[in-house]
């Protein structure tokens, strides 16, 4: 499965938390890559509609190409699915070196 | 709790500026012209007063009607304790002992210093000016990396530990998010482009400020640094942004370089981060620098009130470029304070690109005429004075010249041949001057790095390559100028 995850505004908008990153977790320890598949099969995009009041939400977009098709599901926070929350928080870690 | 001060009397529930610092500069100034605008003013300001009154009162659903004449500060600081859900758990409300929970007490502490620099200087009963609560949340969401806003209360999240600490950790972070609320109940700044940036700007202005009134710093002694202590140990940086120095904050091999511009000249246009809000406010964040800087002081005094008035200005519109917004600051500079101080204010733009195009260009003294027929330009001082109701007027002095068997109008230091008025209309931009002459004038305004503003007719006098019967109608009142003015 590859993982395709962006990031984008935020009070704290640094050029370096916004550069996409991708994954495929063919290259990950098998227990990292079978949580985060578990997760990316699971985490459901928030009900959206219109764009969120207020300002420096950070916004998320990620895509999933699991070989039969790709989903792609965008989130501002707060995110509500407990599901995607983790899989962000996951992202956010696996990016840093 | 609620505390009280006899700071000031509140009359309305939306302010443009407080009344009793109307009533005050009225009083006050010398300056004829800045006593008679704020005059104006309150007579404007009471009408939308009661304007506004009568539209609270009649959605009243949609607004709680608060007439409130003491500040109410009502603080609820909640712990969402790793979670994403708000507002989480209430730990601290008004006037409780310190929880031992230093984020809790930073959030707690930092909405009571952004709420005493509006009350205190500004004369604002918290955001929406009518006492609304102030609520925060902090432990938002696992190892979060940032702060915000959500419409009606601000969130903070504990930082990852590797870039970021806590979000609380600067009380310019939480003034930031608070006036994000601000903005919200006034001009309502679209969170896109331009007008975006300038949402952005008023929060990192007013965020800078409430620590500068909290440490008692002078413009020049502060840091105008926003997150400074953010940044965790080992990253290459001393904070999120720059007002002083905008695109220095940090330069980071995992971060990146801090991509704000400080002149229109690297304004980025790019899709990103609702089209740059957090990068282009570099620009507008600078100018408030500077004229911080060229007012000396407290940047929350005149800087800070030109600011916050602007930003409580009917004319501000939601769509607001930052153009439109510098030619308010300066009006406004205007208006509360005069001539000088406007001209700060437009020489700040002016080292960031901006060029304020001034309906109203209250600034008194030498002007430039430039005056073009042909191929033939020629220009002088003039000394121009600005009546309250729009109006100028001004003396020149000048001579005429034979030049390729054509009459021209030149200014060029001798005996004066031609004496006159130039009277003209800022609003309509009508001008008068040489009645009959033919060629292409304007004025303009020099200041320390350029042109700072320029005054053009509306309609410009004949084309520079007039046909000749023009010509020849101009020379002779050129002519009967002259012998008008040897017969005077």
């Amino acid at each position: 499965m590859r993982i395709r995850f962006e990031s984008d505004g935020g009070f704290a908008y640094l050029p370096g938390l916004n550069r996409p990153f991708v994954v495929d977790t063919a290259e990950l320890p098998p227990a990292t890559a079978t949580e985060l598949e578990a997760l990316a099969h699971t985490a459901r995009a928030s009900a959206s509609g219109e764009p969120p009041s207020g300002a420096d939400q950070r916004s998320y977009r990620i895509t999933i190409d699991s070989g039969g098709g790709s989903r792609t599901m965008t989130f501002t926070d707060p995110v509500s699915d407990p599901a995607a929350q983790a899989l962000i928080d996951r992202l956010k870690e696996l990016k840093k070196p | 709790m609620t505390t009280e001060t006899s700071a000031g009397h509140r009359h309305s529930l939306h302010c443009i500026l407080p009344p009793h610092m109307l009533e005050a500069i009225a009083e006050r100034a010398d300056d004829q012209q800045a006593r008679r605008a704020a005059l104006e003013l309150l007579a404007i300001d009471n009408t939308i007063r009661t304007t506004r009154l009568t539209e609270h009162l009649t959605t009243a659903t949609a607004f709680e009607v608060t007439p409130s004449l003491t500040p109410h500060l009502q603080r609820y600081v909640s712990n969402a304790n790793q979670t994403q859900n708000l507002p989480g758990t209430l730990v601290r409300s008004e006037g409780q002992a310190p929880s031992g929970d230093v984020a809790v007490d930073e959030a707690y502490d930092g909405l009571g210093a952004t709420f005493k620099l509006y009350w205190e200087v500004y004369q604002r009963n918290s955001i929406d000016n009518a006492g609304l609560d102030l609520k925060g949340t902090v432990h938002f969401g696992v190892k979060y990396d940032n702060a915000f806003w959500n419409g009606s209360q601000m969130v903070f999240g504990d930082g990852d530990g590797v870039y970021f600490n806590r979000f609380t950790v600067s009380v310019d972070v939480i003034g930031h998010e608070l006036t994000h609320g601000v903005t919200a109940h006034q001009a309502n700044l679209v969170y896109q482009g331009q007008p975006g940036a300038l949402n952005e700007s008023m929060s990192d202005v007013f965020g800078s400020l409430v620590k500068q009134y909290a440490l008692n710093q002078t413009a020049a002694g502060a840091d105008w640094l926003i997150g400074a202590g953010l940044l965790a140990k080992g990253v290459n940086g001393v904070a999120l942004r720059s007002m002083k120095a905008p695109g220095t904050a940090y330069d980071d091999r995992n971060l990146g370089k801090d991509p704000q511009p400080d002149h229109m000249d690297h304004y980025v246009t790019t899709t990103s981060d609702n089209g740059g809000v957090h990068i282009n406010s570099g620009i507008p964040n600078k100018a408030f620098y500077l004229t911080s800087i060229a007012l000396g002081a407290h940047a929350w005094e005149k800087a800070g009130l030109i600011w916050y008035t602007t930003l409580c200005d009917p004319r501000l519109s939601p769509t607001a470029q930052f153009l439109d917004f510098a030619n308010l600051t300066v009006a406004n500079a205007g208006m509360l304070y005069g001539s000088a101080e406007a001209e700060a204010v437009i020489n700040a733009w002016e080292q960031v690109g901006i060029h304020v195009t001034l309906s109203t260009p209250k600034i008194s003294g030498n002007w430039i005429l430039h005056y073009s027929w042909g191929a033939t330009s020629s220009y002088s001082q003039v000394a121009l004075s600005f009546n309250g109701n729009g109006t100028f007027t001004g003396s020149l002095t000048g001579q005429w010249h034979q030049q390729d068997g054509t009459l021209l109008l030149s200014f060029d230091t001798g005996p004066a041949k031609y004496s006159g008025t130039v009277d003209g209309n800022v609003g309509s931009g009508a001008m008068s001057t040489f009645s009959g002459l033919d060629g292409a004038w304007y004025l303009s305004k020099q200041g320390t790095t350029g042109v700072i503003a320029t005054l053009k007719s509306s309609t410009e006098p004949g084309a520079a390559d007039a046909a000749g019967s023009a010509r020849a109608v101009a020379v002779k009142t050129a002519e009967n100028r002259v012998k008008d003015s040897a017969s005077a």
